[in-house]
């Protein structure tokens, strides 16, 4: 497993959360939106999902579909809006404090 | 690895969850195939996209996971295809038969319903051609057309029926040979 893979595993969390913010999405839907920006092992998000409507970040709805199955829609709680907003400051935090501290180490090692 | 070997793949490594929980996240995937299928994927390319199941299933049954022993496709097995075949083969030598029979006797059925709802045209043909019309004649060829129609409906059932269950026999035939995969 390269690295790549586990930072794309850390974030999907936070992917899953924005997306779903914007509007419901049931899992393929999901699937396909993460899968533009991101390469991903695609079944992890359905476990994913699980965890967090047994967190009570979610809830799912059924939808019939004209065609195929019934689609099981993902809608974010005001829990999990929140949670979202938490995971955005501390991702941004984050990612700020590492590209400071590579910096950092850049300068040092040319100095 | 198509759809059907992932989700039984998933299945078997997932045996730890509860049965209930295990049942809802391989729908999910089955949905997941679904509506891949229907934007233009194959089940390989699904497959591929969700992932390695081992590695999936590691997640999601978490630190507890102990991977049981590696899940095998099922073989051909030999020994089994000459059995099910030797069965099959006295089997379809009764069955056959019987299948002829009973499309024969549609056959049948189908002929008798024309024949009387023709029964009016051989009554014409044959006033014109022999002379000899009678109104007994006419009664009775009123007759036969109702009994034509009654076993052309009849015929119809019958169709439908038979169709059916011969599709049904030589798909069982097929799946039976085949065996479980």
């Amino acid at each position: 497993m390269d690295i790549n893979t586990q930072f794309k595993k850390g974030v999907l969390e936070l992917c899953v959360l924005v997306l779903i913010e914007k509007n419901d999405r049931y899992g393929y839907e999901l699937a396909e939106a993460v899968s533009q920006h991101i390469e991903v092992a695609e079944g992890a998000l359905y476990p994913l999902l699980r965890r967090l409507v047994k967190d009570g970040y979610c809830t799912t709805y059924l939808q019939e579909s004209s065609e195929g199955p019934p689609r099981k829609y993902y809608k974010l709680t005001e829990q999990g809006a929140l949670y979202s907003k938490e995971l955005i400051v501390a991702w941004n935090a984050f990612v700020q404090n590492v590209s400071n501290l590579i910096e950092q180490g850049e300068f040092q090692s040319h100095s | 690895m198509n759809k059907q070997e992932f989700i039984a793949t998933l299945h078997h490594y997932l045996a730890a969850l509860p049965e209930e929980e295990r049942n809802e996240l391989l729908r999910d995937y089955e949905a997941h195939f679904i509506y891949g299928q229907q934007h233009g994927k194959t089940e390989v390319e699904i497959a591929r996209e969700l992932g390695d199941p081992l590695v999936l299933a590691r997640e999601i049954v978490g630190p507890d996971f102990l991977p049981p022993p590696p899940w095998v496709a099922p073989q051909h097995d030999t020994a089994r295809t000459i059995g099910v075949s030797i069965v099959l083969f006295f089997l379809n030598l009764f069955a056959l038969p019987v299948f002829l029979t009973l499309w024969a006797a549609f056959v049948a059925v189908c002929a008798s319903a024309i024949a009387g709802v023709l029964s009016p045209v051989m009554l014409v043909l044959e006033g014109v051609l022999y002379g000899g019309y009678t109104n007994f004649k006419l009664f009775i060829s009123i007759g036969m057309v109702g009994a034509g129609m009654l076993l052309a409906a009849l015929a119809q059932l019958l169709f439908k029926g038979l169709l059916l269950m011969t599709v049904k026999y030589f798909k069982w035939n097929n799946k039976t040979w085949k065996g479980r995969s």
